[in-house]
């Protein structure tokens, strides 16, 4: 029996346009479980991302809840997901967003300090373990501007994990990378995974999608689709993607 | 067309650069506008009052014996000049209001046309000027502030016979003598009592130093010396000067009567000035980083056929029209303003100024502004021409931070603090503009207690020449000789003493100039000397500097002294420094006026106490026991020094009104400037703000951090301002203060002076920054989603 870690009830958004509304999300109910690597997929528009920023407390749902640690996200103050953002979850961005000011090292220490149950040198310590883990360890003290996208982004990975999060949110993580980095990057959050990290990440690359345990494909604002797979591994990679290219197929992807 | 779609999108944008840079051009305008209109004001009004009180270009009290009819001719038939009036005054010593006290001589006279009565607001002359009834008397205005005193109390005056009251019917305009920092003045009473008094003291023995007459002299129409060549060739002609008790031409007049109103003009000028720049650096900063944050907006333009200069333009008419407001509001409100400062200097200046603004000179000043800002506009906006629209299109907007080689570690327990830091250290060209600013301000926020310093501190005082006293007792020639030394030993029996100074003064002609000569018993307590030596021999004497350039004479020139008929050759041991007659004065020992005016002695003696011991009498209970002790000894009078009477309350009141006003217009430049640096950080770092959102940090965290990354250019700046205003502050009010005979100032900052402008300045950036940055609030982290 899984354990549920997130869970979303009748989430709706909406925004204003040309006078009237968009429904982005419409009722959607959603249940994240522990140690899963969840992938959400869907066609451009389909409201994807504003789905995760809407489970991640990082914005408002129009209507529904959002219960974690039964505490409704969609009804917190500010101050108590700003303490959920550097406790519980982790976040990854498309276009990495590294302050470019601080070094590498700085971008995840930044991160860590905030942590109130770790000391400075617990922090570093974790940051040190974290870069040799990304294989970047080399370029720590580097400024965001002077490595490559994809050492980039293995530093926001370092960055979101700092805290050990409950659940790591990843947002297009690979959008921006070419194949070799999105391989690398999927790679470590395949590893993290493993490790026990839960991963809620949002992609409409068929590459990152097959890393997933459990697939929800979202079409209109609805979820309209879900597969379950067992772990990741290289070797099953092929009959992993027939599987789930039959299973989009299927949704007329 | 085009242009003006552009103009609006931009000002619809950028309005916070658009009403700052009004607003400041507002308070710039306003103020020297106001100045310029207020020293203006007063030059007109004392010309005026010049004119109609019908004074000579010098004015000359001469006791009546030695004005023969000998010299009289002399005078008359001199080549340079054209008439000469003579007006019969009654010297009387010192005269007293209330507890208010004023040591200097003045001249009782009939009163005469072209003296005029001001109406109770002092905004007008009254039509007719009613008789004076016996016991009235008309004083001039400057007396009004001097003796603390109003129409309808009594005025006392130490006459050769004792004590005279009379009572004030009504405030004067008399140009000549009126102003408040002139030491002598022209009172009137009513012919009847001028006869009794004349009548009365004339037959008594020394009546000479009673009988005086005030002769004005006008220089011939063909005689193009100024006033002040004028008596000394007139005196090397005829003596006039050397007989008089003293002399006053209408320049000296001028400079002494206008001598407040010049050095807060010359003081808040030079503020204003540097108000400018710091307009000039808030245009600039603004410019630049609109061109950087702009680029690719830029790009786009130019690739749409806008050429460089089109996109000049824009900036051009964004800027001056901002520049244009805020001097049209400026203007409008430089009217009270004008008024308030027009109004404050009456007092001092003892004149009915002229009234309304200086157009001719505010738009000359106007026309410079804008110049000065064009220039300032076309070099700031040359870089649009290097913008490639090919790079603008990719994107190709250029990082906002830049690489430093101080890279202090982010830490855990400071963590806002060391990251405020960082912010700072990586973008140090942003915010450069704003460290000079807060070093501008605190530079002339500790110039200004300077000055509060060097009017209110004993230390100060007496660094800048005065000989200064806690107590002072005045003999006459006879008590002189007879009692100096018993008071001097009763003194010192009494209390501990730290210093004595026994000194005197008069008038003696150096080279033909008339001038205030301080007589001391020990010259070399004579301080402060900037050059040369003291004056310890019987042929040696020391000159300001002020002197110096106007004889144009030095140390180890010889120079002619003069007293009536005597005359001797001394040479000049120093140069040294003091605020006696505005820096117009030499100094020489008793042993050396001998010389010239064997008779002389000196009549004064000063103790200053030794304040350290808890249980020395104070001033005031000395001088209780001196005055008790010679009750009954007519010629024996004793003084304790008030520094408020010294510098003249109004005077203080002024100085520290114009505190007031350069503190809260700092603090308004700082809230501008802060604002200015701080939406433009905002909107450069708004993705870097969503993030650290996106990891937790709170709004109020990072408003904090916006907080203290000002407070750290505010500390920076505030320590360069200290620097600066260690270095500058005194030559800066040299500049000011050269005109009374300051040149060389004592640096005098205390820690209070430094730490209560550094304090408001660091407070004032922290808040105004954390304000601004309320606009935190408004970004979402949704903002770094990519869709």
């Amino acid at each position: 029996m899984k354990k549920t870690i997130l869970s979303a009830k009748g989430l709706c958004k909406s925004f204003a346009h040309n006078g009237g509304q968009l429904h982005i999300l419409s009722h959607i109910d959603l249940d994240l479980y522990q140690g899963d690597f969840t992938v959400i997929m869907g066609a451009s528009g389909s409201g994807k991302s504003t789905l995760l920023y809407s489970l991640s407390g990082m914005d408002r749902a129009t209507a529904g809840q959002v219960y974690y640690n039964e505490k409704n996200l969609a009804a917190a103050k500010e101050k108590e997901l700003s303490v959920l953002r550097h406790t519980d979850f982790g976040f990854i961005f498309q276009q990495m967003h590294l302050v470019s000011n601080l070094s590498l090292l700085e971008n995840v220490l930044v991160s860590g300090y905030l942590n109130k149950n770790t000391t400075a040198a617990e922090v570093k310590e974790r940051a040190e373990k974290l870069f040799t883990q990304m294989n970047i360890s080399h370029i720590k003290t580097h400024l965001p501007s002077q490595v490559s996208g994809g050492e980039q982004q293995r530093c926001a990975i370092a960055r979101a994990v700092i805290n050990n999060p409950k659940l790591l949110f990843a947002d297009e993580p690979t959008g921006a990378l070419n194949r070799k980095n999105t391989s690398e990057v999927l790679n470590l959050l395949t590893e993290l995974n493993s490790e026990g990290q839960s991963v809620l990440m949002v992609t409409h690359d068929m590459k990152a999608a097959l890393r997933a345990t459990r697939l929800l494909y979202l079409e209109d604002g609805k979820i309209t689709g879900e597969l379950e797979l067992p772990p990741y591994r290289k070797d099953e990679e092929k009959s992993r993607e027939t599987q789930v290219n039959a299973w989009l197929s299927s949704l007329e992807w | 067309m085009e242009t003006l779609i552009l103009l609006k999108a931009n000002l619809k944008k950028k309005k916070s650069a658009f009403i700052s840079v009004a607003i400041l051009m507002i308070i710039v305008t306003a103020f020297m506008t106001a100045i310029l209109s207020t020293t203006d004001n007063y030059r007109i009004g004392f010309e005026k009052a010049y004119e109609t009180a019908e004074n000579g270009d010098a004015v000359v009290s001469i006791i009546s014996e030695y004005l023969t009819d000998e010299l009289k001719e002399k005078i008359e038939s001199s080549s340079i000049v054209k008439k000469v009036s003579y007006h019969n005054a009654l010297a009387v010593y010192g005269s007293s209001c209330g507890k208010t006290h004023d040591g200097n001589s003045s001249f009782l006279q009939k009163m005469r046309g072209g003296i005029y009565l001001y109406d109770s607001g002092l905004k007008s002359f009254t039509s007719d000027t009613p008789k004076l009834e016996k016991g009235e008397i008309y004083v001039p205005l400057g007396l009004k502030s001097k003796l603390s005193c109003n129409i309808g109390d009594t005025i006392t005056y130490t006459t050769i016979e004792g004590t005279a009251d009379f009572v004030i019917k009504g405030f004067v305009q008399e140009p000549s003598f009126g102003a408040q920092t002139i030491g002598w003045k022209q009172i009137f009473i009513s012919d009847e009592d001028f006869d009794y008094f004349y009548n009365r003291w004339k037959p008594l023995e020394d009546t000479k130093v009673v009988d005086f007459t005030m002769v004005s002299v006008y220089k011939a129409d063909d005689c193009n010396f100024r006033s002040g060549k004028f008596l000394r060739e007139l005196n090397l002609e005829t003596k006039i000067a050397d007989m008089a008790l003293g002399a006053m031409t209408r320049e000296q007049t001028e400079r002494y009567s206008m001598l407040l109103p010049d050095i807060l003009t010359k003081l808040f000028t030079i503020f204003v000035m540097f108000l400018f720049i710091i307009v000039l650096i808030l245009v600039s900063h603004s410019i630049s980083t609109e061109i950087e944050s702009d680029y690719v907006s830029f790009g786009i333009l130019k690739s749409q056929g806008f050429s460089r200069k089109k996109l000049t333009k824009l900036f051009f008419i964004q800027y001056l029209s901002a520049e244009l407001l805020g001097i049209v509001i400026g203007t409008v409100l430089s009217l009270p303003l004008e008024s308030t400062l027009t109004e404050s200097c009456q007092l001092i200046t003892g004149i009915m100024p002229n009234r309304g603004l200086s157009v001719g000179k505010s738009l000359a000043m106007i026309g410079i502004i804008l110049l000065v800002s064009a220039a300032l506009i076309f070099i700031k906006t040359l870089p649009l021409g290097k913008i490639s629209p090919v790079k603008a299109i990719g994107g190709g907007k250029e990082d906002i931070y830049f690489d430093s080689r101080i890279k202090l570690p982010i830490s855990k327990t400071l963590l806002s603090a060391s990251l405020a830091v960082r912010q700072f250290t990586s973008a140090k060209r942003r915010y450069i503009g704003a460290v000079m600013i807060s070093a501008i301000l605190v530079f002339f926020m500790l110039t200004v207690n300077m000055i509060i310093n060097y009017l209110t501190s004993k230390n100060a005082l007496q660094a800048m020449g005065t000989e200064f006293t806690d107590i002072t007792v005045y003999f006459q020639r006879e008590t002189a000789e007879k009692y100096m030394d018993e008071v001097k030993d009763l003194v010192t029996s009494l209390t501990e003493v730290k210093e004595i100074y026994c000194s005197d003064s008069l008038y003696l002609s150096m080279n033909g100039e008339n001038l205030f000569t301080h007589i001391v018993k020990e010259p070399e307590k004579l301080s402060p000397i900037l050059k040369g030596r003291a004056p310890i021999y019987d042929n040696e004497t020391v000159i300001t500097e002020m002197i110096a350039d106007t004889l144009e004479i030095g140390v180890g020139d010889e120079v002619t002294i003069s007293y009536r008929e005597n005359e001797e050759t001394y040479i000049i041991s120093g140069i040294y420094q003091t605020v006696n007659d505005s820096g117009m004065c030499f100094a020489m020992s008793e042993k050396a006026i001998n010389k010239i005016y064997p008779e002389f002695i000196i009549r004064n003696i000063g103790f200053l106490l030794d304040d350290s011991d808890p249980n020395a009498l104070s001033a005031e209970e000395l001088k209780d026991i001196i005055k008790e002790q010679y009750r009954d000894i007519d010629g024996v009078g004793v003084e304790k020094f008030d520094i408020d009477s010294f510098i003249g309350a109004e005077v203080l009141d002024m100085i520290k009104l114009m505190r007031a006003a350069i503190y809260i217009f700092s603090a308004i430049f700082a809230l501008v400037a802060v604002r200015m640096v701080c939406t433009k950080a905002f909107l450069q770092e708004r993705t870097d703000i969503g993030v650290y959102k996106a990891l937790g940090y709170t709004v109020n965290r990072l408003r904090l951090g916006f907080g203290l990354r000002f407070l750290t250019v505010a500390v920076i700046g505030t320590v360069l301002g200290v620097i600066a205003s260690l270095l500058l502050s005194s030559k800066t009010l040299g500049l000011g203060l050269s005109m009374i005979g300051l040149s060389r100032l004592p640096t005098t900052i205390d820690f209070v002076s430094v730490a209560v402008p550094s304090v408001l300045l660091i407070t004032c950036f922290f808040v105004f920054a954390y304000l601004s940055s309320g606009k935190i609030k408004k970004v979402a982290v949704r903002e770094l989603v990519t869709e």
